[in-house]
């Protein structure tokens, strides 16, 4: 059984503008302190991203889901900074 | 024998075929009609839109089935009672319910649901846990509709969980063939 092109190209496009709006959410949660938002989109990150073959979000989903349940405001900050850094290189260099 | 023009309109064909009755006797006996052997069905519980479409694409693709998505428990019971599945891909971290409270509560309002379609009272339906959750946390307890049958880890290429969700559905399924 073949699973070549799996994913078509429109698919992942949309894959990474919900990222940076996950992103833009992320930075109003850090402000209003909605932490089971941000462990949700670190969840979701760390189980979705080597799927559509962006493994290098992987790493900061699973940062970003600890620091929030552990309720680390510096490590979540730092997570989400480099969430946003690391899917606009992504849609620079690979989309 | 001759009819009578009240038994004429009970008779009357064009009744029988009109697009009213038909609506009203799909609502009211279509939830009991068999779907064994026809297009096979399969219930996706997941709360993460980019995984449920890419999935739902792809098992279209290959085996031409019927996949539904439900991105909430309240969702995905009111879908169970609506319509028998097949299988049953469950997402462990939903929100509100787990993966494991989310089967026991539609497993409980099932046994009180008149319209309930035949084949869940015949079959266990296959459940497949579908999370980033490690395995030994999360296993669903066999009950009267549902019976756990594996565990697919998210955390994986796409590829990989496309071919054992395959092999579930063709180990659990009979008829299921890949296009």
């Amino acid at each position: 059984m073949s699973f070549s092109n799996q994913i078509p190209h429109e698919m992942k496009v949309v894959y990474i503008q919900r990222r940076l709006s996950d992103f833009a959410e992320c930075n109003r949660a850090i402000e209003t302190g909605d932490f089971s938002f941000l462990e949700k989109v670190g969840h979701q990150v760390k189980g979705n991203a080597q799927s559509f073959g962006f493994d290098a979000l992987s790493p900061i989903g699973i940062a970003l889901e600890t620091a929030a349940k552990e309720r680390n405001i510096e490590n979540i900050k730092k997570a989400v900074h480099d969430f946003g850094t690391a899917v606009a290189n992504i849609q620079k260099t690979e989309l | 024998m001759s009819l009578s023009a009240a038994e004429q309109q009970i008779y009357n064909k064009e009744f029988f075929e009109s697009p009213v009755f038909k609506a009203t006797y799909q609502k009211m006996f279509g939830r009991r009609q068999s779907v064994s052997g026809k297009v096979k069905r399969i219930l996706l519980i997941e709360d993460d839109i980019d995984m449920s479409e890419v999935i739902q694409l792809r098992l279209k693709k290959m085996y031409s089935c019927k996949v539904d998505i439900a991105s909430d428990p309240f969702e995905a019971m009111n879908k169970m009672v609506e319509g028998y599945y097949d299988l049953i891909i469950l997402d462990w971290n939903l929100p509100v319910l787990n993966g494991e409270e989310t089967l026991l509560r539609a497993d409980q309002a099932m046994a009180y649901e008149p319209g309930l379609p035949i084949e869940w009272d015949k079959n266990e339906v296959p459940v497949v846990v579908f999370s980033s959750t490690a395995q030994e946390d999360c296993k669903v307890r066999k009950t009267k509709h549902f019976n756990y049958v594996g565990h697919i880890s998210k955390a994986q290429p796409l590829n990989k969980i496309l071919t054992t969700i395959a092999d579930f559905i063709q180990r659990k399924t009979a008829g299921f063939r890949a296009v």
